[in-house]
C-alpha cells in the first residue's frame, strides 16, 4: 500500500506544472510572462573567468518581477559585482555597486499556441558610471519536448567615469535548444555570440560561447545553470583562437526564481 | 546556430489547435448549446491565463474526465471567474475528447 501510495505520489508531482515563470536557459530569454498579479524574486549570480591575465568577475542581480497584464510584465534589478584581476600594480579587487536597472517586457505570441512564441524587451540600466539601454528580440518554440530559443539583442551603453568615458555599441546573439527529460527537468545547449563595437579605431572584438545548460522547476520555484566556456573568437582573437582581451575564457551564470 | 534555427522552422506548427465544429459535437451532450466561439474563448483564457505560469500543456495530455479537476486546482492563482473557468474546461474537455478519439497511429 505504502509503495502505491508513493508511486501515486511520485506519478502526481511528475505530472504537476511548476507554478512559476520559469526559466530553462540563463542567458536567453523565452517569452513568457508572469501573469496580471504574480510577483517573483531572483537572484541572479554569474562568475566569469580568465583574460589575459588573471581576471575574476562575479555580477550579483536581485530581480524582483511583477506581471502587469496577460501581456506585459515589469522588473527591477539591484546590480553588483566583484572584480579580482592583476595589473601593473599587482592583484587588486573591488566590489561596487553597480546601480539599478528596469526592465520591460511584452508577449507578442506564444510557443505552444501559436506558430512561434515572441516577446519584445527593454531594460534601462543606471549607475553612478554608466547608463546602458538595451532592446532584444525573444522567439520561443516547444514542439513535444523539445525547446528552442532565439534572441537578437543591442546594447548601447554611456559611461562617464575616468578613465572609461565614452560610448559603446554591443550586438548579441543568444540560442538554446533544451529537452524535457521530465515536466520539470529540462538540460540542453546555450550559445552565446558576444560581439563589442568600440568607437574610433578600436578594433571589434567578438566571441562566442557554448555550454550546456540545465533547469528544473517546482511548485513556487525554479533554478536555472549554464557553464558557457568562450570556444572562439569570432573577431580580434588575442591568445589563439580566443579574445580574451575583451572577453573571457568561461561564464558560469546560476538564476534562481522565487515566487512570493 | 544553422541547425537550431532549421529545427525551429521546422517546428513552427501550433500545436495547440483551434476549436472545430467536431468538437462542439464532442460535448454535445455534456454542455447543450456550446457553439465553436464558446471553445475557441476558452482557448483564448488558456493561452493567455495559464501561460503565465508554465508551459502551455496539450490537452491530449490528459484524459478528458481529469482536466475540471486540474483545472480547479490553478483556477484561483490564474484569476478565472467561474464562467472563465468553465469556459477553458469546455475547451480542454472537447479537444482531449477528439485525441482521444482518434485512431491510434
Amino acid at each position: 500500500m505504502k509503495r502505491v501510495l508513493l508511486a501515486g505520489l511520485a506519478v502526481a508531482v511528475a505530472a504537476s506544472p511548476a507554478a512559476a515563470s520559469e526559466r530553462h536557459f540563463t542567458y536567453t530569454y523565452e517569452s513568457a510572462v508572469l501573469s496580471p498579479g504574480v510577483r517573483e524574486l531572483e537572484p541572479w549570480s554569474t562568475f566569469r573567468l580568465g583574460k589575459s591575465d588573471f581576471y575574476s568577475r562575479f555580477d550579483s542581480r536581485i530581480e524582483a518581477e511583477l506581471g502587469l497584464t496577460d501581456r506585459l510584465q515589469t522588473s527591477f534589478y539591484l546590480n553588483a559585482s566583484t572584480v579580482t584581476a592583476d595589473s601593473a600594480g599587482g592583484r587588486s579587487s573591488s566590489t561596487e555597486l553597480e546601480g539599478i536597472s528596469s526592465e520591460w517586457k511584452l508577449k507578442l505570441s506564444d510557443p505552444v499556441a501559436d506558430r512561434a512564441g515572441s516577446a519584445l524587451y527593454a531594460e534601462l540600466s543606471a549607475g553612478p558610471s554608466e547608463v546602458e539601454l538595451e532592446g532584444k528580440l525573444i522567439l520561443d518554440k516547444r514542439a513535444g519536448r523539445l525547446l528552442g530559443a532565439l534572441n537578437l539583442v543591442a546594447e548601447h551603453e554611456w559611461a562617464f567615469d575616468e578613465p572609461e568615458t565614452g560610448q559603446e555599441t554591443a550586438l548579441e546573439v543568444d540560442a538554446a535548444a533544451s529537452w524535457f527529460l521530465t515536466p520539470g527537468l529540462t538540460a540542453g545547449l546555450e550559445l552565446r555570440s558576444h560581439t563589442v563595437l568600440p568607437p574610433g579605431d578600436e578594433p571589434t572584438r567578438s566571441a562566442l560561447f557554448l555550454g550546456p545548460t540545465v533547469a528544473y522547476a517546482r511548485q513556487g520555484w525554479w533554478v536555472a545553470a549554464s557553464v558557457l566556456p568562450q570556444v572562439r573568437a569570432l573577431a580580434g582573437a588575442s591568445e589563439g583562437h580566443l579574445d580574451l582581451q575583451e572577453h573571457e575564457r568561461v561564464e558560469v551564470r546560476v538564476l534562481f526564481g522565487l515566487e512570493f | 546556430m544553422v541547425v537550431l534555427a532549421a529545427a525551429l522552422a521546422a517546428a513552427c506548427t501550433a500545436a495547440l489547435r483551434h476549436a472545430s465544429p467536431a468538437d462542439v459535437a464532442l460535448v454535445a451532450t455534456q454542455w447543450p448549446g456550446t457553439t465553436v466561439a464558446d471553445l475557441e474563448r476558452g482557448r483564448r483564457l488558456y493561452v493567455r491565463r495559464c501561460s503565465g505560469c508554465h508551459t502551455l500543456i496539450l490537452p491530449a495530455a490528459h484524459p478528458p474526465d481529469d482536466w475540471p479537476a486540474l483545472v480547479d486546482t490553478m483556477a484561483e492563482k490564474a484569476r478565472l471567474r467561474p464562467g472563465e473557468r468553465a469556459d477553458v474546461v469546455r475547451f480542454l474537455v472537447a479537444v482531449a475528447s477528439d485525441e482521444a478519439h482518434r485512431p491510434q497511429q
